[in-house]
């Protein structure tokens, strides 16, 4: 059976989120990688695991157990320790495309992160409005993590 | 921080080109897969070789070494030697997705080699008037190799 209805709008997302973290930008990647993989979390109280394949086309993905699972993305872009992105549709079972791209930059003896999410598709509200909060929970994560390597 | 001018409406675009080229379906299908993998150069020249994984769903990526690079796509189609296409985000670092395939068509003496891209998404204007230039040098490129690859195999056949 092929339905046929208008689509709600397309609409766009764009979040810019940084953080100034005191831990040189080899041990922030780290802290990236292992908060995109087995840190992941969308808030304070909601651990969810993730696994990440760092290389050209790895797959970031919610591994379930044995063929089960959710799929968020590939790897488009790895270049440690200054710049990782992604593509794909992250958490939107509707037709969307994402962009995450997580950026680090050294600012005296810290490292600047600055994060950033832009996609297009007809986005629902919930992820419109919570999606912000979920990445700045993620930064603060990623800070956690890397400056406890430096203590 | 750098930044790019980015559309905050969805863009598209559509790039159609084709050529003839001197050789038969196997030599071009070869040398289309040469100038996707180790023979791609920039539209100055610059070399920019890729890896390109032949087969459904293989990845196509600039190597940089040590797990690192940039993927620009997948392979969605691959028959040879008729037939290539590659959906990805290509060079595009914002939201926006690609589909492009090489179709191969004997003419007579030749081949007719037609690239089909077509692009939507929050693409900047200097991106969507520019796409043609690539893929015009890349199309040459393509020639140059199977003339090459032509020659070569000629000079093989002939050795005593």
């Amino acid at each position: 059976m092929i339905t046929f209805a208008e689509v709600d709008p397309l609409e766009t997302l764009d979040i810019l989120k940084e953080e100034l973290i005191a831990a040189p930008p080899e041990i922030v990647f780290e802290a990236i990688l292992e908060q995109l993989g087995p840190e992941n979390a969308t808030g304070p109280e909601s651990p969810l695991p993730m696994k990440i394949e760092p290389w050209p086309g790895g797959r970031w993905f919610r591994d379930l157990g044995p063929g089960l699972g959710h799929f968020w993305g590939h790897i488009q872009v790895i270049k440690p320790p200054v710049l990782l992105e992604i593509y794909g549709p992250l958490c939107m079972s509707y037709p969307s495309l994402n962009h995450l791209s997580y950026r680090a930059t050294v600012e005296s003896d810290k490292t600047r992160l600055v994060l950033r999410h832009r996609a297009i598709g007809a986005i629902l509200p919930e992820h419109r409005d919570g999606m912000p909060g979920g990445w700045a929970h993620e930064l603060s994560t990623i800070r956690r993590l890397a400056e406890s390597r430096v203590e | 921080m750098a930044t790019q001018d980015l559309e905050d409406t969805i863009q598209s675009f559509q790039i159609d080109k084709d050529i003839p080229i001197e050789a038969p379906l196997d030599i071009v299908w070869e040398s289309v897969l040469a100038e996707l993998g180790p023979e791609m150069q920039m539209p100055d020249g610059t070399p920019m070789p890729f890896v390109l994984e032949a087969f459904p769903g293989g990845r196509w990526y600039r190597d940089l070494g040590e797990n690192r690079g940039h993927l620009w796509g997948h392979v969605q189609v691959i028959k040879p030697p008729a037939l290539i296409e590659i959906v990805g985000p290509m060079f595009m670092s914002y939201p926006a997705t690609n589909h492009f395939q090489y179709r191969l068509m004997p003419e007579n003496n030749h081949t007719r080699l037609k690239v089909l891209h077509r692009a939507m998404g929050l693409i900047p204007a200097d991106v969507r008037g520019n796409a043609g230039i690539g893929w015009e040098y890349g199309l040459k490129r393509i020639r140059e190799i199977a003339e090459q690859l032509l020659a070569q195999r000629k000079k093989d056949r002939d050795k005593p």
